[in-house]
């Protein structure tokens, strides 16, 4: 049973997947799944929203491509603002989950 | 496409009757692929169309709060603030600027009641600076609704100050040239940014 992505965390977990490469939302739904191994799951109706967020944002870019077969998609690219932020994002995430990693993680020990 | 598809994506535009009609269609296509993936891959999964259909709708959520959470997705969320810094900035310019201005020409001004012309004159640069501190403020614009709009501005604040002199007319109209300014500005400033990024 996967979990559902907090409102909080989509924008961070787009731009990790666009930083794989340029992708439809669809796509970018089910790659968060897959790379979570299912763990995680991303609620489309949450989704569409944090895109064009995003895109206000200027941290990724929106575009209609006709692909060789089919109608166009609309797909979206990380932008180098795009890129900066995520590596930010990273490095909070990192800071984040070392310092709850010392609660309970068993590294800490609660003084009695 | 499925009936209750079509439905949903009704309920969704409803939300988005604010925005512009080929944003409203981009939108509403995108969600449509999207939904049609989404049932096409649960009926590969052995999904019947009906399960897939109500699958895959329940997977977006509902109709009214996707619609909703678009259209103040698409409010432009950095303007608001935007325009509060320019006006912070406007007011702060011309402040700063005043002093300057008044050194400069306003203690050069014709002794007694100036005639109109030179009245129209002054007045004009008087109001000008409000303007333009409130342009600058909010982003220096170099389209054409902007200067146009400076242009009016200017024009309308000349004329009300020759009119109404330094009344409450005076004040208001100081205030909507400084806005006007500011709003020209600070909406040329998020357009161009974002154009930026985009590009």
């Amino acid at each position: 049973m996967g979990r559902e992505v907090s409102k909080g965390d989509i924008g961070s977990l787009v731009l990790a997947v666009l930083a794989g490469g340029p992708c439809h939302g669809y796509a970018i739904a089910r790659e968060v799944e897959r790379q979570s191994r299912e763990v995680l799951q991303m609620r489309e109706g949450s989704l569409y929203p944090a895109l064009r967020v995003l895109e206000a944002q200027g941290l990724i870019k929106g575009s209609w491509e006709t692909g060789s077969s089919g109608p166009a998609r609309k797909v979206y690219s990380l932008t180098t603002q795009g890129h900066d932020a995520l590596v930010q994002k990273r490095h909070a995430w990192a800071e984040y989950a070392r310092a709850i990693n010392e609660f309970l993680g068993g590294t800490y020990e609660q003084s009695a | 496409m499925n009936s209750q598809l079509e439905a949903y994506l009704h309920r969704v535009e409803a939300q988005l009757h604010s925005l512009p009609a080929e944003k409203r269609a981009a939108e509403l296509r995108e969600l449509r692929q999207h939904l049609e993936a989404m049932v096409a891959r649960l009926s590969n999964d052995g999904l019947n169309q009906q399960e897939a259909v109500e699958t895959a709708l329940a997977q977006f959520g509902d109709a009214h709060h996707l619609g909703q959470a678009l259209h103040q997705a698409h409010r432009a969320p950095e303007s608001v603030p935007r325009f509060v810094l320019a006006t912070v900035g406007a007011v702060g310019a011309y402040l700063y600027l005043f002093p300057l201005y008044k050194a400069a020409v306003w203690s050069h001004m014709p002794p007694g009641h100036p005639l109109p012309i030179q009245g129209l004159f002054y007045n004009a640069l008087y109001w000008l600076l409000p303007f333009t501190s409130g342009l600058l403020a909010g982003g220096i614009s170099t389209s054409r609704a902007g200067q146009s709009t400076a242009c009016v501005g200017v024009l309308v604040a000349a004329l009300m100050t020759t009119f109404f002199s330094f009344g409450p007319g005076t004040l208001l109209t100081f205030l909507c040239t400084l806005l006007a300014g500011v709003k020209v500005g600070s909406q040329r400033t998020v357009q161009f940014s974002l154009e930026r990024s985009k590009g």
